[in-house]
């Protein structure tokens, strides 16, 4: 029994009586007295009635679980907390800490939770409160280390910027989350990306754009995938599925979506069908698809079964599943209709499963699922079973949310809106990507008034000047220093994936290409046979020389042979005009030239980085000499990616061609390289010009002369002229052999490259 | 040798007709119009040709093509023999001389200052000039020519000039269809039919990557050594990978991505 100065809980006054009985039932003698000394302790520190309310409430919370152990340590972090943050946070902390506690099981890993809390608190106390209200998402996620992991990582990369730090740590940005998706191990699609689309290429023999969606969006049908065409949305990570399922999950929802692609051949049309007949006609069509997939590649019945929340594993189901909800009874169908060996005892259920597989002969049609899908959907009218559609996902989580597979361009599809969890957002990005398939010319993104108004472009108009690049006077014979100001514009994001589409159809010429690029790199030594010198014998010669010799005749002294090694160190830049003269179209067809180049520049820059070369690439137009507008799309060593298929993608067509600035520009660019052969491939109909310029000699001698001189700097150039009117100017400026003309931009993709490698050799 | 009966084929090699080149290849030879085999790698070129000189009974010579080769290798050249300088006959003008089919692979390998030397037999003349020992051998009757191509790699740096390719007759050749490539498996290797249907799976996967990830897709002669290796106790998978997908391919996502799409087969 312990002596001294007895400490009463009725001192107390204001504990909770729940708080009371309980401390009064777990605590004996010691621990009672120990702990109660705690209580002393905050109220004589000031630290305020919220404190001693959340101490007392959460240190019983903790001697429940773990014994009086932590509580030593939990008074320390307490209070530090409280004297950076006030009790207002401490009690918030307290709270916190009850939550997470039932994430720990050993009280040393609580106990190193507490002491990161502590860290956090010391370290940067202003996003205390953030990371308090986040916390239980975050022990959800990862360990201790982990997290002391992230919320260092991100102090680092803040150093200082408050602001920044704060962001960074209340997860709102894309950078911090995926440091944080990295640190706590979730797998993120962006490392299987290109696996899986090899491996649905592979398998199905289609090509499938992906998009991923950060893990911010917490709207809940966002966590599925959804798809549309050849087009599938997928959540940039499945928390929650560790190990392997973790790894496959991925690959088992594009799979998902792209038998959808393959079987479901056309969309159902909504007509007066209720959400909970959707929902059942939904996992019968996905058990169809998938079965008919599984028929041609087994393996993937062992890819999908694990994902199934109804494992089989209760003999009595309905007392597994508890209280039957829609829910579990939508997981046990979508489970029976795959797995023939899986037995339900449910009447209904099992009169699903045995209709489903009775018709297997139907399976390749999927007005089956819609058949069986009524006549489920009445009987489970009787049921009474519950079902939210606002809440609804389909069962298992690598499936897809089902906007794919129906038709909801109608009046009914208010009653759906609630199905549809997230289709708003999708349906934006949909007619994005619908639009992909209209023709590129007719897509939104080139405005009505870009006719009326010819210069009127619809680029982002924020610009930073990148430069200042002089201009040549012919008249003067002068350059004029800091004449045009070069500017950087924005890329608009967006992408319809067109491009992307056009180079993976075309892929085949893309090889060829790259075949015959790499052919020509020629680093193989040549041997050269018949040689006045050389280190060997060329005896084939020689033979042939003693042999004349025999006959009298006079032998020739070519009997050496030589090998000659020839490099290859090309550096190429290319340059693309996409001013408005590109708008126009094609002749006798309803391309515009500007499509073509686009074109033709994609298949090149494709083939050029498959074959290793480095290379550059940028557009240019101008209006007027301080706004001449360069996008930079891909840097020299850039290895070529999808960022940079899309930004080429987002460039239209506007305004004038002041050529000679965007030399100097790219000229200056490929001057730094340390390249033995430097080559700038300019795309042009060869025409400068701009709007404050009235002579029509001016920007062409000023082309001429900036050609000349990064030719005097080593800089090969060499224009293709596209649908030039004529090659006057062309030969002015580049010189009669550093020029090509293209009659019609039709032929470009296939000339371009072909053009490139005469060059390169 | 005064004559090319040792080059004659005595075994049967077997070949599998496709879509009737052994009718196009008699007709060609009844007239002597030479003949181009045109096809990817492992689609049956070579197999083809053995098999038609078998059955024609006709000796066969084969040249591989390559790009030193010079124009004495296929024509001949004096060799010194002690102190005497002999011509030595190439394979070219024995088969000129003798009679005999003369194979020409891979042809496009050769420089053209070299297959410049068959343009006079390939037209009416049938004459091979002879520079070095000043003789014009007119070609034997049974003289027969035949190169074979591979358009895959087409090349402005290495393709036959136009002038050349027009002499030919050409029989194409490609990866045969499902069934008759099944046969050929299973020919050739001895293998079960239910195997041979999986490889063809195999290869369908690999030809839905061709441009994608890989150059081509497998050829049947790659289905045939997997096949083999698991006669000799490779399991499926680890067949496919070691005689069909690394070989084509040193990326690391192709190849896992077919490994996982050939384990998916089952």
């Amino acid at each position: 029994m312990h002596q001294g100065k007895i400490i009463s809980i009725k001192s107390f006054s204001n504990l909770d009586n729940s708080v009371r009985i309980k401390a009064q039932k777990f605590l004996r003698e010691k621990a009672l007295y120990d702990w109660l000394e705690y209580l002393k302790r905050i109220e004589g520190s000031g630290y305020g009635k919220l404190v001693l309310k959340g101490f007392s409430k959460t240190s019983l919370d903790i001697i429940e679980k773990f014994g009086f152990l932590p509580i030593k340590i939990f008074y320390s972090t307490l209070s530090s907390v409280t004297i950076k943050k006030g009790q207002k946070t401490s009690y918030n902390f307290c709270n916190v800490c009850s939550e997470i506690l039932e994430f720990y099981n050993s009280d040393k890993k609580f106990l190193t939770w507490l002491m990161l809390i502590e860290k956090m608190t010391n370290l940067a106390p202003e996003a205390l409160e953030i990371l308090l209200n986040e916390m239980s998402f975050l022990v959800e996620k990862m360990n201790v280390s982990q997290m002391e992991d992230w919320f260092l990582t991100c102090l680092r990369a803040s150093s200082g910027d408050m602001e920044k730090r704060i962001k960074l740590l209340s997860l709102k940005d894309n950078e911090g989350l995926e440091w944080l998706g990295q640190t706590a191990g979730i797998k993120s699609f962006k490392e299987q990306e290109n696996k899986i689309k090899i491996y649905t290429t592979a398998i199905w023999g289609m090509n499938v754009n992906i998009k991923e969606i950060p893990i911010t969006n917490t709207k809940a049908s966002i966590r599925r995938t959804a798809f549309s065409n050849n087009f599938v949305r997928v959540p940039s990570s499945y928390p929650g599925f560790t190990g392997q399922l973790g790894e496959e999950v991925f690959r088992a929802a594009i799979m998902h979506a792209a038998a959808h692609m393959k079987f479901t051949y056309k969309k159902f049309e909504i007509g007066k069908l209720k959400p909970i007949q959707v929902a059942i006609i939904s996992i019968i069509e996905d058990a169809r698809v998938e079965l008919l997939s599984i028929k041609e590649f087994p393996g993937l019945k062992e890819l999908w079964i694990p994902y199934h929340m109804a494992t089989g594993e209760s003999k009595n189901l309905n007392k597994a599943y508890g209280p039957l909800t829609s829910r579990t009874l939508f997981s046990r169908l979508s489970r029976s209709l795959v797995d023939e060996n899986y037995v339900d005892g449910n009447g209904w259920i099992t009169r699903a499963k045995d209709m489903f597989f009775k018709n297997k002969k139907r399976w390749n049609d999927q007005t089956l699922s819609r058949e069986l899908g009524n006549i489920l959907g009445n009987d489970i009218g009787q049921m009474r079973i519950q079902f939210n559609p606002k809440d609804y996902l389909p069962d298992p989580i690598y499936r897809d949310e089902n906007s794919g597979i129906w038709n909801f361009d109608n009046e009914n599809t208010k009653d759906f809106e609630e199905l549809q969890t997230g289709i708003e957002s999708y349906q934006v990005e949909k007619k994005e990507t619908d639009d992909a398939e209209k023709n590129f010319e007719n897509s939104d993104i080139i405005e009505p008034l870009a006719k009326i108004a010819p210069n009127k472009v619809s680029q982002s108009e924020e610009a930073e000047i990148i430069s200042l690049q002089p201009e040549f006077d012919y008249k003067s014979g002068r350059e004029n220093f800091n004449w045009c100001k070069i500017k950087k514009y924005n890329f608009n994001n967006k992408s319809n994936y067109y491009l992307n589409n056009y180079l993976y159809e075309n892929s085949k010429i893309v090889s060829n290409i790259k075949n015959l690029i790499e052919s020509s790199k020629i680093s193989q030594p040549i041997k050269l046979k018949k040689q006045q010198d050389g280190e060997e014998l060329d005896l084939d010669s020689c033979i042939e020389s003693i042999v004349d010799i025999k006959r009298g005749s006079t032998p020739s002294n070519k009997i050496y042979k030589k090998t000659n090694r020839k490099g290859r160190d090309l550096l190429v830049s290319i340059l693309v005009d996409i001013s408005e003269s590109t708008n126009d179209f094609i002749k006798d067809t309803n391309k515009k030239i500007f499509s073509s180049i686009i074109e033709a520049t994609g298949i090149l820059s494709e083939a050029i980085n498959k074959s290793g070369d480095d290379f550059g690439l940028a557009t240019f137009c101008s209006n007027k000499r301080d706004d001449v507008r360069y996008w930079k799309i891909k840097d020299f060593k850039d290895k070529l990616n999808k960022s940079h298929i899309n930004k080429l993608e987002s460039m239209k067509p506007g305004f004038s061609t002041r050529l000679g600035a965007a030399v100097r520009q790219a000229g200056d660019e490929l001057v730094s390289q340390t390249n033995y052969r430097k080559l700038l491939l300019i795309i042009s109909d060869g025409e400068p010009s701009d709007i404050d310029v009235d002579d029509s000699e001016y920007l062409v001698e000023d082309a001429k002369y900036a050609v000349k001189r990064l030719a005097y700097n080593g800089i090969d150039v060499f224009c293709v002229g596209v649908e030039s009117e004529s090659n006057k100017n062309l030969s002015r400026i580049f010189g009669n052999k550093n020029y090509v003309i293209i009659k019609s931009a039709s032929e470009l993709p296939k000339k371009l490259p072909l053009i490139y490698l005469t060059l390169s050799r | 040798m005064s004559d090319n009966s040792g080059f004659i084929i005595s075994n049967e090699p077997k070949y599998i007709e496709v879509d009737s080149e052994s009718k196009v290849f008699e007709a060609s030879w009844e007239n002597r119009i030479p003949l181009m085999l045109k096809g990817p790698t492992g689609s049956g070129k070579t197999r083809f040709i053995e098999h038609m000189s078998w059955k024609l009974k006709k000796p066969l010579i084969t040249v591989s093509c390559h790009e030193d080769m010079t124009a004495s290798d296929l024509v001949g050249r004096f060799l010194l023999e002690g102190t005497e300088t002999v011509w030595k006959d190439g394979p070219l003008t024995r088969a000129v001389r003798y009679g005999g089919i003369c194979y020409l692979d891979e042809i496009v390998e050769a420089r053209q200052d070299t297959t410049v030397v068959i343009h006079s037999l390939t037209d009416d003349r049938r004459i091979l000039p002879i520079e070095k020992t000043g003789e014009i051998i007119k070609a034997h009757k049974d003289f027969f020519l035949v190169i074979s191509y591979n358009p895959g790699y087409q090349s402005v740096l290495k393709d036959l000039k136009e002038s050349t390719k027009q002499r030919f007759a050409s029989i194409n050749f490609d990866y045969p269809a499902k069934d008759i490539e099944k046969e050929i498996i299973i020919l050739e290797s001895k293998t079960t039919k239910e195997i041979a249907e999986k490889l063809i799976k195999v290869s369908e996967r690999t030809r839905n990557l061709k441009g994608r990830g890989l150059h081509e897709g497998a050829s049947t002669r790659m289905l045939i050594a997997a096949a083999k290796l698991m006669k000799s106790n490779l399991s499926f998978v680890e067949a496919c990978l070691k005689g069909v997908v690394h070989p084509m391919t040193d990326d690391q996502d192709v190849i896992d991505s077919l490994e996982r799409s050939i384990r998916d087969l089952g």
